[in-house]
């Protein structure tokens, strides 16, 4: 079931999608992605042939967890004309990026699909049946999000040992509630110390001295190790926080990018850590 | 000094100088104490020493050890470094608005470590860093200098000085945009007004003996200075060796304020200020005025980064914010007194 803030977000999905079509679903035979995240739930749902092109984010293993599913697709770089050329039929779109040729397709006739950023794994339910629905994918769908549940729910009979975690990224941003990361948190058994001790809502950013005195069980890094240098990046390496060394750890950052049905394997990996 | 030091004293020189530098450290250490004291997390000072002091790693001792004093030590390195460099370029150039900042040395050096740092050669050693920064500092002290050797006009320096910090500030920002790491192009906030938040002993250990031995450089030039201030030909005809002075504050510059660049980001303003509120306090002498100015820029740095933490903000400010406050009304000052001389 949902909740009532979802279904809120459920409904702004729905005319998002519905208005400019009536009812009635037109087809969605060649589909085409300009968001990395939208790439990640279409490769999951629908198969080559039907999944047209993907951006060239998509096959970046730090930062998509479809990357070995795109052999064959169009890269694109979400620019209007090259996507006009690919003929869509459906073109997914982040609904917080690439505007300009969001609207310009729009303005041609290109019905497109907005995928909003999900804080939940209700979201991530709403918005993968809600693209498996327009896609004419629901069984795939819902297979996808049984999965997503079995393993949520496998972790929740297993309680960490280490309670208290902090998620840690480039900066000291870092995240507290009404995040996906925090549902994240949450389902894998753990207390956010953001949202406890530093009381962080939404993203936000925690200093050195914060990070010392609020002295989590579990430093949860947020980067890639293989991230160019910056001084952002250096936050994370600073002596003061030697002493977590034995409680950090590093999620898969492919798994960070997008929220989708993946995002349960982020729970298992953070259950397991803390054990 | 025995009697026959050929270098004349002047009769104005206060003999008090050298009070000026004790009570001057003093004030340094009072800024160093409130620096420490200061932070997002209250703490109790003595019960944070003693844990310190103990080896216990509290909380609190790790905070004040690793986070606080670090950044607070660098401050003052910096700082001491600007005001040395500073005192030594005026001298040296007998022209009272020189200074790193103001003739692009800071800025010069500041591409120079962004260069090193954001393409990875740093990754692979770390010395790259400050080396990368004495690199970039000497190419504007060298063309400074060169400058100066021709034409000692006070608006050519300083027309140098803007046409340097233009060119290697636009530098930056490209390298900047053209570094691989997303949070590149943010980042050139820190290299063009600086700060000591978040740095460590790693730093300080990076930049200090380069600092070390740019200070030892530029502070045994204290009689040549004296002797310039007569003019060059005095100065020759008192038997000082001006090309070796020459070559001592070039380099010692270079290395100081390379090295402390690219490790805290260009700090505007402290290298000219200082020297000018102590000048009159030692008696006008060039030579006189240099250790005094070390500790007068670091007293000033420490106290500007700990003004960065009170002023509430979303984010804290950056130290240039706060010298530039100071120190660019400052400038505007000297450039109306010091009119007859630009002509």
């Amino acid at each position: 079931m949902f909740e009532r803030r979802h279904r809120g977000f459920l409904i702004a999905v729905s005319v998002l999608v519905l208005a400019p079509l009536g009812l009635a679903h037109a087809s969605a035979d060649r589909v085409v992605s300009i968001n990395l995240c939208a790439d990640q739930f279409l490769a999951l749902l629908i198969h080559p042939g039907q999944l047209v092109s993907v951006t060239h984010l998509a096959g970046v293993p730090e930062q998509s967890f479809v990357h070995d599913r795109i052999d064959g697709l169009y890269i694109n770089k979400g620019r209007a004309e090259e996507i006009l050329a690919l003929d869509p039929d459906l073109v997914v779109a982040g609904l917080h990026a690439a505007r300009p040729a969001v609207s310009m397709l729009q303005k041609l006739g290109v019905e497109v699909m907005d995928l909003p950023i999900p804080n939940s794994f209700a979201d991530i339910r709403a918005q993968t049946m809600l693209l498996a629905q327009r896609l004419g994918v629901e069984g795939k769908g819902r297979a996808l999000l049984n999965e997503m549940d079995a393993r949520l729910a496998a972790v929740r009979h297993r309680p960490p040992s280490r309670r208290r975690a902090l998620v840690l990224g480039a900066n000291g941003f870092t995240n507290g509630t009404g995040t996906l990361i925090d549902e994240v948190l949450k389902g894998a058994g753990l207390r956010n110390v953001a949202v406890e001790d530093l009381k962080i809502r939404g993203f936000g950013q925690v200093g050195l001295e914060d990070i010392l005195s609020a002295d989590p069980d579990l430093i949860v890094v947020n980067q890639s190790t293989n991230e160019a240098p910056s001084l952002a990046g250096a936050f994370l390496q600073h002596p003061a926080l030697a002493r977590f060394a034995d409680r950090t750890v590093t999620v898969d950052p492919s798994l960070w990018t997008c929220g989708g049905p993946f995002t349960a394997r982020m729970v298992e990996y953070l259950n397991g850590a803390a054990q | 000094m025995t009697s026959v030091s050929p270098v004349p004293r002047r009769t104005g020189a206060k003999p008090w100088a050298a009070w000026l530098s004790a009570g001057l450290a003093v004030l340094l250490l009072v800024l160093l104490v409130v620096s420490v004291a200061v932070g997002t997390v209250p703490l109790v000072l003595i019960d944070a020493v003693r844990e310190a002091l103990r080896g216990d790693a509290t909380t609190a001792a790790l905070i004040l050890g690793e986070i606080r004093l670090p950044r607070a030590v660098l401050a003052a390195l910096v700082g001491a470094t600007l005001g040395l460099a500073g005192a030594s370029m005026q001298g040296l150039l007998r022209n009272p608005l020189a200074e790193p900042g103001i003739l692009g040395v800071s800025a010069t050096a500041a591409l120079g470590a962004v260069l090193v740092l954001y393409f990875g050669l740093s990754q692979m050693f770390a010395m790259a860093l400050p080396l990368g920064g004495m690199l970039g500092a000497l190419v504007a002290v060298m063309v400074t200098y060169g400058l100066a050797g021709r034409d000692s006009s006070v608006l050519t320096l300083i027309l140098a000085g803007v046409a340097i910090n233009a060119f290697a500030g636009a530098l930056t920002s490209l390298a900047l945009n053209l570094a691989p790491s997303p949070y590149a192009a943010l980042e050139i906030v820190f290299w063009l007004l600086g700060s000591v938040a978040d740095r460590s002993y790693d730093h300080v250990a990076l930049a200090l003996p380069f600092m070390v031995v740019g200070w030892l450089m530029m502070a045994g030039t204290g009689r040549a200075l004296n002797a310039l201030s007569l003019g060059e030909d005095v100065a020759k005809s008192l038997g000082i060796n001006l090309p070796m002075a020459r070559f001592r504050i070039i380099v010692g510059t270079a290395l100081a304020v390379g090295a402390a660049v690219s490790v805290t980001g260009t700090i505007g303003f402290v290298g000219l200020v200082v020297p000018h509120l102590l000048r009159p306090l030692v008696g006008y002498e060039p030579g006189r005025l240099m250790i005094p100015s070390a500790f007068g820029g670091a007293a000033l740095v420490v106290a500007a980064d700990i003004v960065t933490r009170l002023v509430p903000a979303s984010s804290e400010l950056k130290l240039g914010v706060v010298t530039a406050i100071v120190g660019a009304p400052f400038f505007l000052y000297l450039i109306i007194h010091t009119r007859r001389l630009m002509r």
